[in-house]
């Protein structure tokens, strides 16, 4: 049995189990949710689970019958018992087979529901969940999570019923053989309670310290190897394995205090396995030579002995089971809590779809900040004509980026207004919005696809002459037709390397094939080179070409031929027009122009 | 496995201690249904009340006993198993600090973490296990099985039958079951690139309005998970069913035969066939362990296989050359700090990534390289950082080949600032100290040469003020100024910023440059696709396609160097 404290090396939360009442209720209700779309076959798979551990009961005490009538007893012979016990041997693995094969189903019929749960309410999150979140703790809860959940429920489950079926139906069984040696039990059961909880106590916190000193020693581990160039370049090795031998240590402390302590359990069970085995083995030897009133039969001896195995192995299951469940419901909450993030503000009662005409931009008053007692924006207000260009010029992180997730409704405004068209796109669909605009970003993404389908993206169905053309005007068709498989290659295998100014050439031709009214370009050729640059000014010039276009870059030649220029400081337009009268108000803009110049005046 | 033994070596005594009690408790455990058989088969006969009461109390004694012992060699066993993890965690560690940059390519970061993580976790539990189970079960089967010889060897003729064919059941099942669950892995992973993508590319997904098309993307992925799952599951859930079938089988043979002898003989088999069966439920159970600790067994060898892997390269000749043991015969450089001397490379040893580069730079200097994307510049730099070792030609810094300086002499020589470089969890203080012996004013003083002072005053901790894993809390250009600040901090005589500025808005990337060029004892080398950040230094290489086409200072390059020219054309507006 998998070691339900033991969670490998991929926790990293071991640090928050141990839920309040009422939230572990919750969470029970919400899995039984999970359950309840299963009900007709789960409760075929209770029934047959019952009939199993009946039928293996049976099959068992029929086996003690055969041993009594071997020396005797019984009112059939061996023969009979022995055929008795193989029909049931055989209906019972028949019976089982089915069962494991109808939970296996139930399991991933589940798993994959919660998983496209988590993953639907993933994809309608805002933006700022992500912005908050790492990317590697969404995949563990989506997968790692997940699966702990399903193990546990499609195991459990059965155990349960198993378990209390098995306890229930042996326990009868053998109170009618000799109510007398059940007592036996007495001593026992109440034994392997008290040890089994004991242990889980003592072990518990052990675990958790383990998984959380062997989280924070991988977390180390992955960070170094991350940097290792970095490292050797620096010659620092001997700092970084010292803190190392640090880590290494307190988990390795932690992995041995807890095992110590974990691998009490399974001697323990068979502490009182063996002394059920003998008490019984004692005391019926007893009563069989007493010639009391209260007397048992060789049968009854051999059936209780055979069924006393049987009923304590449950017994311990389900001690063990509890704890399984324990950590089981840690990874559900994580799961729900990502399922109950509240989405994305449904749009407004009576929002329009956004079509815009003029694609006239206006921003009026707008204060924004991330943190509502931080602004990083205040009292904005510019407009941008349809067809106009506006270039966005500032110091680094001084609030450029914001613009245009105030503009694609990836945040909203705190107070003022954004107005397309003189519509504020707050009533408006946020899909309409997204789509009136294209955008091509600094943070290239690609996906694990077809060159063609990234390509694509933004339009389905494509043809293959279209996607080629855009990727010839954007300068990467000679590229990719290098490619071993030319627009087929998978982008992301093993042997595709793009460089980062790649990357941003096929995000332009994707953003080329779509037409919308409203463009924006934040830093889109950061990484590419100039030359390249120049190469693909015309077809860039194209794309901008009647659209409303925001432009953000560093390189002051992008900037110069756009028709206003917003020069933004400490949250604020500090300027705006275009770039000769910029120049000849000496200000904040001047001062960013000539910096290129300063340098080179001097030589 | 191998690599277990050798580990395990280390802990002689304590492994051979846990082995020796387990023994001993597999012993005491095996005794207790002999003892049964011997009250129910010939104390009860005899009616003798007193010695059912004595074999009954040695009962209790050897399930005390198995216990204890048990206990104990568990204790023991993962004071093993955890040390044997720690050590070998620490070489792989130390090996891959160690790692030259080309080894690192090869395997890659990932995988590289995956093996300090994962596989020596499966390596160190696999161990203690083996200390646990391996020995138990073992003894548990064939002590089991002897025992069974002395109660009735007749009766052990059908178990002997019947173990080979569970153990086939296990083992065919188990075979059939490993392309599944590889492919299964496959399909995993798709989910969970899904996932990952969708988690870094939402603005583009929520831009774009494809939530739908992701959904149902990530449906069919998830759906064909569940589905190669169902089948590996339905697979694997034969074993347990059929293994009882097996094991049930068993029991009635073992039953008839126990009938036919007593009927053939007529002697009580009854506490002997009690006996038996106990033992048949320890021999299958064991059976059990044994067959999941193979297929264990093939998860820690491929494990274990990747640890080896990394453990034997060799690293003390990390980047030695293969034919330039000349002697470092640099006499007549004529006061060159750094030098190339026809120095061509290739990552893949095809096609070069850099030929010919030729140039000198006196101490103090400050070179310029400036050139397209993928025209050699970086792999220019990790070159003259000793990274890589030239396929022909010689890199020389201070009169020395640098790649066959002392490891630590290299390393005292260089401070690095790459566009995107490593910033580990930590404060503003170690982030530029970098693990380095550098006081707060040394920091402080190079920090307002990278012009970052600014992120310093703005946080409430100062110096101390947290930073994120990669910087996240960061923005870019606040990243690259701490990493420019870092890379002076060392006072090394070599500073290298390689594209470190892109972020930096003109007016910071000059007034950073101006502190830079104040630094004058170090030897300065820029890589900038920006014309204003190189056209200040003493010499610039143009680099295209890894080949030098202009050198000379800025106005030499301007009057004749075509390409330079175009690119000051478009980014100066010359």
């Amino acid at each position: 049995m998998r070691n339900p404290l033991d969670r490998g090396p991929r926790d990293r939360g071991g640090g928050r189990d141990m839920l309040k009442g009422r939230d572990t209720h919750y969470i029970y209700r919400r899995l039984l949710h999970y359950l309840s779309h299963h009900k007709l076959l789960l409760l075929l798979a209770a029934v047959l689970t019952i009939v199993s551990s009946a039928l293996a009961i049976n099959g068992t005490s029929l086996a003690g019958s055969a041993i009594g009538a071997i020396a005797g007893e019984g009112e059939h012979s061996v023969i009979y018992y022995l055929l008795l016990m193989a029909v049931f041997y055989i209906l019972s693995f028949a019976i089982s087979y089915a069962l494991a094969l109808v939970m296996t189903h139930i399991a991933q019929r589940i798993a994959a529901r919660m998983r496209n749960d988590v993953y639907d309410s993933l994809v309608r999150l805002p933006v700022s969940y992500f912005d908050k979140k790492q990317a590697g703790e969404i995949v563990s809860t989506v997968t790692y999570d997940v699966n702990t959940v399903d193990e546990s429920l499609s195991h459990d489950f059965l155990q349960i019923i198993s378990s209390v079926s098995t306890v229930i139906y042996s326990f009868v069984l053998m109170l009618f053989i000799s109510p007398i040696l059940i007592l036996v039990f007495v001593v026992t059961i109440p034994l392997s309670i008290i040890m089994t909880t004991v242990i889980a106590r003592i072990v518990r916190p052990l675990f958790r310290k383990r998984s959380e000193s062997l989280g924070e020693l991988n977390g180390y581990i992955e960070e170094m190897i991350a940097g290792q160039r970095v490292i050797k370049t620096y010659g620092v090795e001997g700092a970084v394995t010292e803190r190392f031998d640090g880590y290494n240590k307190r988990a390795t402390e932690a992995y041995i205090r807890a095992e110590a302590n974990g691998t009490m359990n399974g001697p323990s069970v068979n502490l009182i396995n063996n002394i059920s085995l003998a008490l019984v083995n004692m005391f019926g030897a007893l009563l069989f030579m007493s010639a009391g009133p209260i007397t048992i039969t060789l049968t009854g001896l051999s059936q209780f002995v055979l069924l006393s195995r049987k009923f304590s192995g449950p017994i311990n299951q389900i001690a063990n089971i509890y704890s399984d469940i324990q950590s089981s419901l840690a990874a559900a909450e994580r799961v729900f809590r990502i399922i109950d993030e509240p989405p994305e503000e449904a749009d407004r009662e009576g929002a329009e779809m956004l079509i815009p005409t003029r694609g006239d931009v206006e921003f009026k008053n707008v204060s924004f900040g991330y943190l509502p007692e931080r602004e990083v924006i205040s009292d904005l207000s510019f407009h941008a004509e349809g067809g106009s260009v506006t270039a966005i010029v500032g110091h680094t992180g001084a609030g450029k980026t914001t613009l245009i997730n105030l503009l694609m409704r990836f945040y909203d405004v705190n107070s003022g207004a954004v107005l397309i068209d003189g519509k504020d796109i707050r009533d408006c669909t946020r899909e309409s919005v997204r789509g009136a605009f294209t955008m091509v970003l600094q943070d290239t993404w690609l996906f694990s696809g077809t060159v063609y389908d990234n390509v694509a993206y933004g339009r389905p169905g494509v043809t293959r002459e279209e996607v080629e053309r855009v990727c010839r005007a954007a300068g990467i068709h000679g590229f990719i037709s290098n490619l071993k498989d030319g627009y087929d290659t998978v982008i992301g295998e093993a042997g595709v390397s793009i460089s980062q100014g790649q990357k941003q050439l096929l995000t332009i031709a994707r953003a080329m094939l779509i037409n919308s009214r409203m463009l924006i370009l934040d830093e889109a050729t950061s990484s590419v080179d100039s030359k390249t640059e120049r190469d693909i000014s015309g077809a860039m010039i194209r794309l901008m070409e009647g659209k409303t276009t925001f432009v953000i870059a560093h390189r002051l030649s992008t900037v110069t031929g756009a028709d206003r220029i917003l020069v933004i400081d400490g949250g604020n337009v500090v300027e705006i027009g275009t770039h000769e009268e910029l120049l000849c108000r000496r200000g904040k803009y001047y001062e960013i122009y000539s910096a290129q110049f300063d340098v080179h005046s001097t030589i | 496995m191998r690599l277990c033994i050798d580990y395990a070596k280390r802990y002689t005594p304590l492994v051979l201690f846990c082995l020796i009690t387990k023994t001993l408790a597999s012993f005491a455990e095996l005794a207790i249904p002999e003892i049964l058989a011997i009250i129910i088969d010939d104390a009860v006969p005899t009616g003798d009340m007193g010695r059912v009461w004595a074999l009954g109390g040695l009962m209790l004694g050897f399930a005390l006993l198995t216990f204890l012992l048990n206990v104990i060699s568990n204790r023991f066993s993962a004071r093993a198993s955890g040390r044997l993890a720690r050590d070998i965690r620490e070489d792989l560690f130390k090996k891959t600090l160690a790692l030259s940059a080309a080894d690192c390519d090869r395997i890659g970061t990932s995988s590289l973490t995956s093996r300090l993580t994962s596989d020596t976790y499966n390596v160190s539990s696999f161990f203690g296990r083996l200390i646990r189970m391996g020995v138990r079960a073992p003894i548990m089967t064939v002590g089991g099985v002897i025992l069974t010889l002395f109660i009735d060897w007749r009766l052990s003729l059908v178990l002997i039958g019947v173990l080979p064919l569970i153990f086939l059941v296990v083992y065919k099942i188990t075979v059939k079951s490993i392309p599944i669950y590889k492919d299964e892995q496959r399909i995993l992973d798709t989910v969970v690139t899904k996932v990952d993508e969708t988690a870094k590319g939402i603005r583009v997904v929520k831009a774009l309005s494809k939530e739908e098309y992701e959904r149902e993307q990530f449906h069919k992925r998830s759906d064909a998970l569940a589905e190669r799952e169902i089948e590996a599951g339905s697979l694997m859930a034969a074993t347990k069913p059929l293994t009882d079938l097996i094991l049930n089988g068993g029991f009635c043979l073992v039953v008839l035969l126990g009938y036919l002898l007593s009927m053939h003989y007529g002697i009580s088999m009854s506490g002997k066939l009690l006996a038996f069966m106990t033992y048949f439920t320890i021999i299958l159970n064991s059976m059990i362990m044994m067959t999941r600790t193979f297929v264990q067994l093939s998860r820690m060898t491929a494990s274990s296989m990747r640890i080896k892997e990394i453990l034997d390269i060799d690293t003390s000749s990390d980047t030695s050359p293969p034919e330039q043991a000349q002697a470092s015969s640099a006499d007549d450089d004529g006061g060159a700090y750094i030098e190339f001397d026809n120095v061509t490379f290739s990552y893949n040893k095809t096609n070069p990534d850099i030929s010919d580069i030729t140039f000198k730079l006196s101490k103090g200097q400050t070179l310029g390289i400036i050139g397209a994307t993928g025209s050699g510049k970086s792999t220019l730099i990790s070159l003259l950082l000793g990274l890589y070792a030239p396929d022909s030609g010689k890199i020389l810094v201070d009169g020395e080949s640098i790649t066959e300086m002392s490891p630590e002499k290299r390393r005292s020589l260089f401070g690095v600032a790459h566009q995107h470089d490593f910033i580990p969890e930590g404060d503003i203080r170690g982030t530029v100290g970098f693990m380095r012996d550098i006081g707060d004013e040394d920091i402080l003083r190079a920090i307002r040469m990278a012009r970052a002072e600014e992120i310093v005053l703005q946080k409430e901790g100062g110096l101390s003020s947290p930073v994120n894993t990669g910087g996240t809390n960061l923005s870019g250009g606040q990243k690259q100024r701490l990493l420019i600040a870092r890379a002076i901090a060392g006072e090394n005589p070599i500073v290298i910023l390689d594209d470190s500025s892109s972020a930096l808005d003109f007016k910071t990337d000059s007034e950073v440059r101006a502190g830079l060029l104040s630094l004058e004892g170090a030897t300065k080398v820029i890589v900038s696709q920006r014309i204003s950040s190189v056209m200040s230094a003493d010499l610039i290489l143009v680099l295209k396609e890894g080949r030098v086409i202009g050198r000379g200072t800025h106005s030499e390059l301007l009057s004749y160097c075509e390409e330079y020219s175009d690119i000051a054309r478009v980014q100066l507006g010359l």
